[in-house]
């Protein structure tokens, strides 16, 4: 094997020989200079690849001797692992530079080099003196490197750099000086478990080298200076700094930690989870893209030191750190420097602005890095945070928990925010401006895309080194990507295809399943594949459209058939990203995007914990309380319970068509199945007993009439769909609450039913929306005789969902009232009538408005809705229509179901006869008399009509006069006035508001800490003073 | 023993045959009592079927389409469907209509199976006339909705049921098992909402005859309003009848139905002669102020 002391030779002899061979022209010296990274490269990648087949370690002694006497270098797994970080990024970062490296002097070139052998002598190194030789280098190497390229902005980033840099130098060999005079040594593994350490001097000495490397690591707030020099990085060199330097230095870190006694980790611990929590809040101000990745980077690695420490507080072994911090570190740095990279690609000063927007490969490419950062599946960050928030909760650091799940969910919404603006283009939200043209990148998008896939790959395999081999599993990723590769084929073709890819999906997952889960499965599968053709609607591609809604669609898949939390909640995070990027894709979807995002990656964290708590495996694990609360919380925001309802309307308004309504129509569904299953793993029991229960039953009873309520106040046909679909989970939410047979019937029956009534109307206005060319309901008018088929759905979907008899609703609404007074929740059963009574209203209003009343003469010639979205309505229009004549055909299978949990019959079939304490339905001879009094009322009709005209449409009575024009004669604008005059005060948005509060309190917060950070180099130099006197006086040292 | 089907449907005619005729002639004679009160002369109590046969013995001269013409066959499906669910008179075999079907939510929500097609039909018309009126009514009816909710779910407590014909049963044995003498304030809150439901003054807003001539039904005309008009007799006298079931101690025989129900329907005309008419949002208002809070005591006072 090459002895690594090999790497220092060949770089400071290339060092040496670039100014020689640049006289010979810069092309010699250039090629020399990625000779040399290349080969730096190579040999790490050798190392790697060595001592992952045979483990062990190398210990080089230099000159021969034995420490310590001489300085000892060591090389093992970790040690090349982190080399190969170190040159994988070092050749990213000088490709992104390369035009810069070119056209400044050479000593540009040798500077960079200088760094990178820094760092590898920091990786390297067994003795403190020798770190800190090697710190200096790199450190001043970085230094001179910001100024390379003669910016003014760079050279004063420099100084307050060199300036915070000399305090921490000054710090460490203070400290090195007094652990040698205590312990004799300088090398590290002589002076591990040394007497010396022990006392008060010995912490102190130690404490000084550990405040020096962690203020190298840029911690909160004593880090002004890395930020700023971040932002005046060529964004190359701010990659290289993010992604390689702070590998080397934390792995410094690491090196030291034997030296350290528990108070001294816990004081590592707290400052990088405070570094990671605030770092990202302040972050939530910035728009300066690269000073947004500077304080992303300064959190990112604040987490990974903080994950160092508490693995080495509470985990015996090293595996955690491999695990946890390896995954956070690797998953870091490669995303960060992809993201640097695209930055330096696509925006023109770092400013925010873009030059344009990325093609597909790039776009997805940029997805992958983000998502992997913010920590959501199946990327690396995404394990560790799974593992390390399992062993903080059972530590019972609950703060520590806290603190992860804030920095996250801060850090998601400007990474997010930043993601939209490079994919989308352009800074507000204009869809009538011209769409933002495509950049064609070239060269510069290797690096990202090569980051990304070495993410990817990484993600993988820690997926796979967990368990999960199972076909399932893989299912949605690889659905995704293979819809990406096929992105190019026409819309039409990837519709069928991606019908077939869910129903085969389903073919597979099926036989496995319980009764119960193949009853969700009906719903999010068949309404996955129902909706996968109605995506054939539209002409062309729909680029980027199908890779994310088959991954969504078989992540839902997944998460019915999933055997551990784990499995389950990589599904129910990857669904929500793929959720996110479909209503992004919307034309307004930027920020009804966004807050889904917030409130998916709020939920999902809450629901994270919550599955911790409670032992982290379905089926084997103990009844908690609490984790009950914190899943429920979690579903419950999912689920658009009121209250946590703000994200819904925009959510399911401004995605597309089609995915809007197997949002609403099916997805919303899973939260139903995961809070029925939660409830089968912790128990029934929540924080509060039956009263909370309770809360919940009215949670969902509010949402009911507050969602009806806003509903009918709409005038976009779409936010009126949703604001519905809100206030029918509500009822589901209600019944639930229950948790009895009737309860439970109740709910399966009115999720079921909400699944094939919502997706026709969805549908329905789709087709309508479509041919119109508006969502607005007063623009339509009159569509009925256009468009039949169309109304046809939609009118069974009103009787249906207004639970009229004879069709399926009826027996929703029967189930409901029946169980809720049998169950004693009258008032819950009063405001359910209040409820339904306002269905009605806006039932009517949609129907009206768009179906009937007077046509608009550009509607006149409208054709009926495509055959790829009338097919689906009749599949469903058929299946209301069996279950309304038959309601035993669904009831029968959810009572099964229902009755396996509980066994106490409130509901029981009596023939076709549905039998309660409190009365009965015959759903089949409810229908039956119906249907005969129709038809004789219809013949009687028929037979009584004489002679009829039909008339054009102005003909009509008014008094006296002829209307003038369909705008002024359809009464459809401001339904009802009236109503809003009398109740429209309880839905003036007051969640919304509240929620806005949150957010503003959040952002002001982070206004009022930016003022820290005043570009002001004295300054920052007293904040890194001060931070090493507070830490200190954290150490709690007598 | 129960009657074959055949004959259960002879028999639902039959009861369908007296309500139709009993209905038209209480509109007849509420119109002729308050013209009296009015002073003046007043239609004969026959009218509603000169009316009828007029209206249906008239050529169509206008459709505006399909929709248009199910309207009418839904509202008049909806009243009679909304009486067969109904079991009329208590023990009658003749009067027992399909009750069997359902309980008293099956009743409650075939209601709006015939204001719901019916408004469809309406708006087929094109007429924003027909619009507005369904637009005041359908807000006017959920804001009614409630104290009638309350009023349901309180003797659905009171009684363990929601079976009408135990219901009725279990206020049989003199007039003080009265659901009006044993729970008088559901009794008082349901007949306030009955006040909405009937769409007399002071809720007569729905129809307006002034500013909205006459709403829904505007484009109606010939046999279409010939329907509507049967459907009056009808589907009033379902209501009635339910009513009467509820809180009046049912009825035994036909003569105790024609007087209970003539005495309900009369709550109607002796208020709205006495007060003017409220606005769409002063109804809502309204209904969900004291009548809403009478519903609430009667709820709690049972269930508590």
């Amino acid at each position: 094997m090459v002895t690594p002391l090999a790497i220092f030779a060949a770089f400071l002899a290339t060092g040496f020989l670039l100014p020689l061979a640049d006289k010979l022209g810069r092309r010699v010296s250039a090629t020399l200079f990625w000779a040399l990274l290349a080969g730096f490269a190579g040999l790490a990648a050798y190392y790697l690849a060595s001592f992952v087949a045979a483990p062990g370690t190398l210990e080089i002694y230099t000159g021969g001797f034995e420490p310590p006497l001489v300085i000892a270098l060591r090389l093992g797994l970790e040690e090349s692992a982190a080399l190969a970080a170190v040159a994988a990024v070092a050749l990213l970062a000088a490709f992104s530079m390369r035009k810069a490296l070119h056209e400044a002097p050479v000593s540009g070139m040798m500077t960079f080099l200088m760094l990178v052998m820094g760092l590898s002598g920091l990786v390297l190194t067994r003795d403190l003196f020798n770190l800190f030789v090697f710190l200096e280098i790199s450190g001043i190497a970085g230094y001179a490197l910001l100024g390379f390229d003669d910016r003014r902005l760079a050279m004063s980033a420099a100084f307050k750099y060199m300036v915070a840099g000399g305090i921490a130098s000054a710090a460490y060999l203070v400290g090195v000086i007094y652990l040698y005079r205590l312990t004799g040594t300088l090398n590290l593994d002589l002076m591990i478990g040394s007497a010396g350490l022990e006392g008060a001097a010995g912490a102190a000495a130690v404490f000084f080298v550990l405040a020096a490397l962690l203020v190298e690591l840029k911690p909160f707030p004593a880090n002004g200076w890395a930020i700023d020099a971040y932002e005046a990085a060529n964004p190359g060199l701010g990659a290289l700094f993010s992604g390689a330097q702070a590998t080397a230095m934390l792995f410094a870190l690491y090196k030291v930690f034997p030296l350290l006694s528990d108070a001294h980790l816990a004081v590592v611990m707290w400052a990088g989870i405070v570094t990671f929590a605030f770092s990202n809040l302040v972050g939530l101000r910035q728009t300066a893209t690269r000073r947004m990745f500077g304080y992303s980077s300064a959190g990112q690695v604040g987490f990974v030191a903080a994950a160092l420490a508490f693995g080495a507080r509470y985990v015996e072994g090293s595996d955690f750190a491999w695990l946890v911090a390896g995954g956070l570190l690797v998953n870091h740095l490669l995303a960060k420097t992809g993201l640097f990279l695209l930055s330096a690609a696509f925006e023109s000063d770092g400013d925010g602005s873009m030059k344009g927007r990325p093609g597909t490969l790039v776009a997805a490419a940029a997805g992958v890095l983000v998502a992997a950062l913010v920590g959501l599946p199946p990327f690396p960050a995404f394990w560790a945070k799974w593992d390390l928030v399992r062993v903080a909760l059972a530590t019972r650091e609950y703060a520590f928990v806290a603190l992860v799940g804030a920095g996250g969910l801060f850090e998601a919404w400007y990474l997010f925010s930043w993601l939209v603006r490079l994919v989308k283009g352009g800074a507000d939200e204009t869809p009538e401006a011209a769409p933002v043209p495509v950049l064609r990148v070239g060269a510069d998008g290797v690096g990202p895309v090569l980051a990304a896939l070495g993410i990817a790959a990484l993600g993988g395999l820690s997926a796979w080194t967990r368990g999960f081999t199972d076909p399932l599993f893989w299912a949605p990723l690889a659905g995704g990507l293979l819809f990406l590769a096929l992105d190019r084929l026409p819309g039409k073709l990837k519709a069928l295809l991606a019908t077939a890819a869910i129903a085969a999906f389903g073919y597979f997952a099926l036989p496995s399943m319980s009764e119960f889960q193949k009853l969700f499965a009906l719903m999010i599968l068949g309404g996955g594949a129902l909706h996968a053709f109605a995506g054939g609607y539209l002409t062309g591609r729909r680029a980027g459209h199908f890779p994310l809604y088959v991954m969504t669609v078989l992540s839902l898949g997944y998460a019915l058939v999933a055997e551990s939390a784990l499995g389950f909640f990589m599904a129910w995070e990857l669904m929500a990203l793929g959720g996110y990027f479909l209503v992004l894709q919307g034309a307004k979807g930027r920020s009804a995007s966004m807050i889904y995002l917030a409130f998916s990656i709020g939920g999902a964290f809450l629901m994270m914990a919550g599955l911790q708590l409670g032992g982290g495996l379905i089926g084997g694990a103990a009844p908690s309380p609490a984790a009950l609360a914190l899943v429920g919380l979690g579903l419950l925001a999912k689920l658009g319970a009121f209250g946590l309802h703000v994200w819904l309307p925009g959510a399911y308004a401004e995605a597309a068509d089609d995915f809007s309504s197997f949002f609403s129509a099916s997805l919303s569904k899973v939260a139903v199945f995961a809070l029925m299953a939660a409830l089968a793993v912790f128990g029934e029991a929540l924080p509060g007993g039956e009263l909370a229960w309770r809360v919940v039953g009215w949670v969902g009873i509010l949402g009911a009439v507050l969602g009806a309520l806003a509903a009918i106040f709409q005038e976009d046909a779409k936010y009126a769909l949703a604001f519905s679909s809100m206030g029918q989970m509500g009822y589901v939410l209600a019944a639930l609450a229950m948790r009895d047979q009737m309860g439970w019937t109740t709910a399966l029956y009115l999720a079921a039913t909400h699944f094939l009534y919502k997706g026709m109307m969805w549908l329905s206005v789709a087709g309508a929306s479509l041919r119109t060319g508006t969502r607005t309901m007063y623009l339509m008018g009159g569509l009925i005789k256009r468009m039949p088929i169309s109304f046809v759905s939609f009118l069974v979907g009103i009787i249906a969902l207004s639970g009229v008899p004879p069709l399926t609703g009826f027996g929703g609404k029967w189930l409901l009232y029946h169980s809720l007074i049998a169950k004693g929740w009258y008032f819950e059963a009063a405001a359910s009538f209040l409820a339904s009574g306002i269905a009605f209203l806006y039932l009517y209003r949609m129907i009206h408005s768009i179906f009937l009343g007077q046509p608009k003469d550009e509607h006149r010639t409208v054709k009926e809705a495509p055959f790829w979205l009338v097919l689906p309505q009749l599949l469903l229009l058929v299946a209301v229509i069996a279950f309304s004549v038959f309601p035993r055909l669904i009831l029968d299978p959810i009572m099964a179901v229902v009755g396996a949990r509980y066994p106490a019959a409130g509901f029981a079939f009596e023939g076709q006869t549905l039998v309660s304490s409190l009365g009965y339905w015959n759903g089949l001879l409810t229908i039956v008399v119906v249907v005969v009094v129709f038809v004789l009322t219809f013949i009687w009709m028929v037979m009584n009509l004489r002679k009829p005209r039909l008339v054009k449409q102005f003909n009509i009575v008014f008094a006296a006069e002829r209307p003038f024009r369909p705008e002024t004669t359809h009464f459809a604008f401001d339904f009802f006035a009236p109503y809003r005059r009398a109740l429209g005060f309880l839905v003036r948005g007051r969640s919304e508001k509240a929620w806005t509060a949150v957010a503003g309190l959040a952002t002001s917060v982070a206004g009022a800490i930016r003022r820290l950070y005043t570009g002001n180099g004295q300054t920052y130099a007293l904040h890194v003073v001060l931070y090493v006197g507070i830490l200190y006086l954290f150490l709690g040292v007598r | 023993m129960e009657p074959s089907i055949p004959l259960r449907i002879a028999y639902a005619f039959a009861s369908l045959a007296v309500i139709t005729v009993y209905g038209l002639l209480l509109i007849g004679s509420m119109a002729r009592i308050s013209a009296k009160v009015q002073g003046r002369v007043g239609q004969p109590v026959w009218q509603p079927f000169i009316d009828i046969v007029k209206s249906s013995g008239k050529r169509n001269s206008i459709s505006h389409g399909v929709m248009f013409w199910l309207g009418p066959v839904f509202r008049l499906a909806g009243g009679v469907g909304t009486y067969m669910f109904v079991p009329a008179v208590l023990g009658s075999v003749v009067f027992q209509n399909f009750s069997m079907s359902g309980d008293l939510l099956l009743v409650m929500y075939f209601i709006f199976f015939g204001q719901l097609g019916m408004a469809l039909g309406a708006s087929e018309g094109g007429h924003p006339y027909s619009a507005i009126g369904v637009s005041r009514g359908l807000a006017q009816m959920t804001a009614f909705e409630v104290p009638f909710a309350l009023s349901i779910i309180s003797i659905a407590v009171q009684y363990g049921t929601l079976d009408i014909t135990k219901i009725v049963m279990a206020q049989q044995g003199g007039f003080l098992n009265w659901t009006l003498f044993t729970n008088p304030l559901a009794v008082v809150a349901a007949m306030i909402a009955f006040l909405g439901m009937s769409g007399h003054n002071p809720f007569s807003v729905v129809i307006a005859p002034q500013e909205i001539p006459i709403g829904p039904p505007t484009e109606y005309q010939s046999n279409l309003l010939g329907m509507l008009q049967t459907n009056r007799a009808v589907f009033n006298g379902a209501k009635l009848v339910l009513y009467m079931n509820l809180f009046f101690g049912g009825a035994t025989n036909v003569p105790v139905m024609v007087v209970k129900t003539f005495l309900i329907y009369f709550v109607n005309i002796f208020v709205g002669q006495a007060f003017p008419r409220f606005r769409t949002d002063q109804a809502i208002r309204f209904f969900l102020g004291v009548p809403t809070l009478i519903g609430i005591a009667a709820v709690v006072l049972f269930a508590f």
